[in-house]
């Protein structure tokens, strides 16, 4: 396990596709792609000053090179077409759903929207995804607050009209 | 619940996909490269240093003006110019404006710490102070805030940690306002006679700066006491300049600071350190620090050092020269 290279792919193996799946909210899938493999690359080279913890500071070096991306907001259409299949695909509402939630994370503050999907796809904590996102613990704590009551408010009246 | 509706979002079918074919190129081409050895050095604690004359209490305004590694050598290729001219249009500011005088240097600060994970503690100080004498008015405004019910619970079990300690307004008998930066322990009477020289201030940076640490990163650290300091502005704007001369600074022109004012953020190349700029003014609103949470060291008796905490903001509410509040 100390030998770098089983090392390197134990972490590529680990954190790949969440690496990915972060990228893929600011880019395209072959340009995501390419950056997650940047991403890689750069860990690799730094292997031995890696935290215990890498996911974090893969996400924030994925971000920095996303930065560099013409078009790196995050746009409905872009995340609609990654939305992954359900087992249960014939449960319309929760298609529906989905969907709007989907519209209502992209129509909002671009920094909202991330720090409710780095707390929810990855679990950080508010610490280390404001790290990610660059601000305050505080800071990034209102975003969070601020994101989940916009969605929240956002499905609500659709739901109830749904069991009028 | 949000959370769960929002992890469902996860694209976890293309991203499967996309691990199958992408692995073994990836690693291959990885593999081609030799990974770099280890290079940080150790990390350095430093200081916000307050030395009483007599032994007493003592007012501790700042964490750590140093600390630095340079965890990713991420390139940021646009942001550089702007960051840079940022800070250089900030320089000329501040050299046309015209010096201030006054007996008590005024500050007032509302700082956030978080002493848990999701949990931010803001409270607001307020110093008037001569080099000698002043007053220290009381901590006002402290509020707690949690990122949800398990935070608040984990803080409340733990028994409250960083509530600032209440205290009447007080005077400066027995006490001497003092800060670390780096190596040197500076007073008010220091700041005021920092050199303006690009020469002088950069030798005056680098005696400070402990052996091993960043030099960037350190200027970064520095900036946050000089540039509220009543160093002068010619200083102040040679600082500026020092550190627009740095690689990989991040600039964010829509941002605010701690207590929501917008400005301009620059964030030095190690993440660690964020200033908050007004572009009007060239005055700093706030200073984040991001870095690793510094460990306490052994400071000289009479002296007391606060550790800086990943997540340590201090907002600038009030800087400059006033009279002692009636």
């Amino acid at each position: 396990m100390d030998d770098p290279e089983t090392r390197f792919t134990d972490l590529y193996d680990r954190h790949y596709r969440a690496v990915l799946g972060y990228a893929l909210l600011r880019a395209d899938r072959a340009a995501a792609e390419d950056v997650v493999g940047e991403t890689f690359l750069i860990a690799w080279r730094r292997l031995a000053d890696l935290p215990p913890e890498p996911l974090p500071w893969l996400l924030g070096v994925a971000r920095n090179l996303l930065r560099k991306q013409r078009d790196s907001g995050i746009r409905a259409e872009r995340l609609l077409a990654y939305l992954p299949a359900r087992d249960a695909p014939d449960v319309a509402d929760q298609v529906t759903e989905r969907e709007a939630a989907l519209i209502v994370l992209a129509a909002m503050a671009e920094a909202d929207a991330e720090a409710l999907i780095l707390t929810s796809w990855y679990g950080l904590t508010p610490r280390e995804a404001a790290k990610i996102a660059g601000c305050a613990t505080g800071t990034f704590t209102v975003r969070l607050h601020r994101a989940r009551r916009r969605l929240t408010e956002a499905l609500r009246p659709r739901t109830l009209q749904e069991q009028s | 619940m949000i959370d769960d509706l929002v992890r469902s979002l996860r694209p976890d079918d293309v991203t499967e996909e996309s691990y199958r074919a992408r692995r073994a190129d990836d690693l291959k081409r990885a593999f081609a490269a030799r990974p770099e050895r280890r290079r940080r050095t150790p990390l350095l604690a430093a200081s916000g240093l307050l030395a009483a004359a007599a032994a007493a209490a003592f007012v501790v305004f700042a964490p750590s003006a140093t600390v630095a590694q340079r965890p990713a050598p991420v390139p940021v290729e646009t942001p550089v110019l702007t960051a840079r001219s940022v800070l250089l249009a900030g320089a000329e500011t501040l050299e046309s404006t015209p010096a201030q005088t006054g007996t008590y240097w005024h500050q007032k600060i509302r700082t956030f710490t978080s002493p848990l994970d999701g949990v931010v503690v803001a409270s607001t100080g307020e110093t008037w102070y001569d080099g000698r004498d002043g007053r220290i008015g009381p901590v006002r405004d402290v509020k707690t805030t949690f990122a949800d019910e398990r935070a608040e619970k984990a803080w409340r079990a733990k028994g409250r940690p960083g509530l600032p300690e209440a205290g009447a307004e007080r005077s400066f008998k027995g006490m001497v306002l003092a800060w670390g930066i780096g190596t040197k322990t500076v007073r008010q009477d220091d700041l005021k006679k920092l050199p303006a020289g690009r020469a002088a201030l950069q030798r005056w940076l680098d005696e400070a700066r402990p052996s091993g640490e960043d030099a960037g990163s350190f200027a970064f650290g520095a900036a946050r006491h000089i540039l509220t300091s009543p160093a002068a502005n010619t200083t102040r704007a040679t600082l500026l300049r020092i550190l627009a001369d740095q690689s990989g600074l991040r600039l964010d022109e829509k941002a605010t600071d701690p207590i929501g004012r917008p400005g301009l953020s620059i964030t030095d190349a190690t993440g660690d350190h964020t200033l908050v700029v007004d572009p009007a003014t060239a005055k700093l609103l706030a200073y984040v620090y991001n870095g690793e949470d510094e460990q306490p060291v052994d400071t000289p008796p009479g002296t007391k050092m606060i550790p800086a905490q990943q997540g340590t903001a201090y907002a600038y509410l009030e800087t400059g020269w006033s009279d002692l509040p009636g």
